[in-house]
């Protein structure tokens, strides 16, 4: 594979991917955080 | 009076409005679209343009949805007072429209599913032009399309539109990455990963990449079609709003890389032609998917459990948007005074019928996606007026930054539905209806004006302005019915 498209992929899929497992954690901590304040 | 349901989890909220977002669109014109603006150079925009364009009206929606507790219609009037009704009238009548074509689009999926589990799918534009010459079959198979989603519908949201997502997401994402492990362990699979990602910077200068990034972003996400306002009204007090409209738009945009990962590489593995096949539109928009995806994957060996799944997957997806935009309707009639149960049947016999037109004319089908696609922008942008109308400032203190958000919006927001969207739109539309032009000067093409051409910008303006004049004139009547029946 080109180094070019490499990178492409790499940035692009991070981008994307890396925001949408940042978002997810971030909101199973304060799912978490919810249910221990609940009780 | 009928018990007030809301969505039991929060993942069960974020499944559902994945289902909204993820569709048919995401399969088969992501990857013909990224392919014709210049793989990842396109992809650089279609980024820009989630955060510039679908987060903010995502985010826009489901804070209305939650705080108004109605769809689309009465949502306007009460947000930002009854003289706008209508303005939520055209936002949910141009999603009704698309349901009507869309029920088809996933019959055609599911008659593909089941042709291909029985082998018979092995040339694509054969099995098309027998498929739809029928008439009588895309019918019945739009038929059945609508029955499943109305009969899911009926059962209410928990123990409909949220257990159908809770399988339906799941099951999608699996098949998806089955298709891309299959896709990427193919010889020869590296040139369509070197095709997709390989940036033509050339092409980052060129404006018809920059918007066909940013219609691709206003289509896929489903930000402003009214669907996230829908599930909106389902949302407990305390749920958060902006975290999960992020993760929506960051969804739907995932699984859209994840079909480029399964689409490029097969293509590039299997076609003699690939850079000229992906491209391909064929019958309306879709002869990657009903014409070549069937031809190239039955070139190796247990392709057709590969195309099975494929078609399995669309029909997954297709499914999951069409349930939002029959419970849009249905909440409409809902607020109207009509109890769920009765609104059901009225919705599904009147999709049906109304469908049956894109059903046996693929002219008409593609009309209709031609007036009411575009018509999308035209609804972003009342999202984003109602909000100008309402006091950008109010709106992002008062109704988005609640508590329970796990995080809130800063002044970024207010420039953003202020400014950039409405420019984004006007240059948008203008875009689109030059396009419209120029396409007229085709050989039979029907003039530009023409109120009847398949895709004439005539059609367009005529479409819309009868349902805008209608709306207007009976903008009083509706209030009546829903505010009379609120109180």
């Amino acid at each position: 594979m080109e180094i070019t498209a490499i990178i492409m992929m790499i940035i692009i899929l991070g981008a994307i991917w890396g925001g949408l497992a940042f978002s997810l954690t971030l909101a199973i901590k304060k799912e978490k955080l919810k249910e221990l304040n609940s009780k | 009076m009928e018990k007030k349901e809301y969505f039991t989890t929060r993942w069960a909220l974020l499944l559902a409005a994945l289902g909204m977002a993820i569709g048919t669109g995401n399969i088969w014109r992501f990857p013909r679209i990224a392919a014709l603006n210049g793989g990842a150079a396109f992809l650089i925009p279609w980024v820009i343009f989630l955060f510039l364009w679908s987060i903010p009206l995502l985010i826009t929606e489901l804070t209305i949805g939650k705080s108004m507790r109605m769809g689309p219609v009465g949502a306007f009037g009460k947000l930002i007072g009854k003289k706008y009704t209508w303005m939520g009238g055209f936002v949910g009548f141009c999603t009704m429209a698309i349901m009507f074509y869309y029920s088809v689009v996933m019959g055609w999926c599911v008659k593909y599913f089941i042709a291909s589990i029985g082998g018979g799918l092995t040339n694509g534009q054969e099995y098309w032009d027998y498929f739809t010459s029928t008439q009588f079959q895309p019918v019945l198979f739009h038929f059945i399309s609508i029955t499943i989603g109305a009969l899911i519908i009926y059962r209410g949201v928990v123990k409909g539109i949220e257990r159908a997502n809770r399988i339906l997401i799941p099951s999608l994402f699996v098949l998806i990455l089955i298709g891309v492990i299959r896709a990427l362990t193919l010889p020869g699979a590296i040139e369509g990963l070197n095709f997709f990602f390989n940036p033509q910077w050339n092409r980052l200068f060129d404006h018809k990449v920059w918007l066909n990034a940013l219609t691709q972003s206003a289509w896929s996400t489903g930000a402003g079609w009214g669907l996230l306002l829908t599930y909106g009204v389902y949302l407990k007090k305390r749920e958060d709003i902006v975290l999960n409209s992020v993760i929506t738009g960051l969804g739907n945009n995932s699984a859209s890389l994840l079909i480029g990962l399964m689409i490029f590489p097969a293509v590039f593995a299997l076609a003699p032609n690939p850079e000229v096949l992906i491209v391909e539109k064929g019958p309306a928009n879709t002869g990657l998917a009903f014409i070549w995806i069937p031809n190239l994957f039955a070139e190796f060996p247990g392709g057709s459990i590969f195309t099975a799944i494929f078609f399995l997957a669309l029909s997954f997806a297709a499914l999951s948007s069409l349930l939002a935009m029959i419970e849009m309707v249905t909440r409409i009639l809902m607020d109207m005074g009509v109890n769920r149960k009765r609104a059901i049947v009225i919705v599904w016999i009147t999709a049906f019928v109304l469908g049956i037109p894109s059903a046996i004319s693929l002219k008409f089908f593609g009309n209709q996606d031609w007036a009411w696609g575009v018509g999308l922008m035209v609804s972003g942008f009342f999202f984003a007026l109602a909000v100008v109308i309402y006091g950008a400032k109010n709106f992002r203190k008062k109704l988005i930054n609640q508590i329970g958000n796990d995080i809130n919006v800063g002044k970024w927001y207010e420039y953003l539905i202020k400014y950039i969207v409405p420019l984004e739109f006007i240059v948008l539309i203008i875009w689109w209806f030059w396009q419209a032009i120029g396409w007229s000067k085709e050989p039979d093409t029907a003039p530009w004006w023409h109120p009847f051409g398949a895709g004439s910008l005539g059609t367009c303006l005529f479409q819309w302005a009868i349902v805008i004049v209608l709306l207007i004139i009976l903008n009083k009547t509706i209030n009546n019915r829903i505010f009379r029946s609120e109180n």
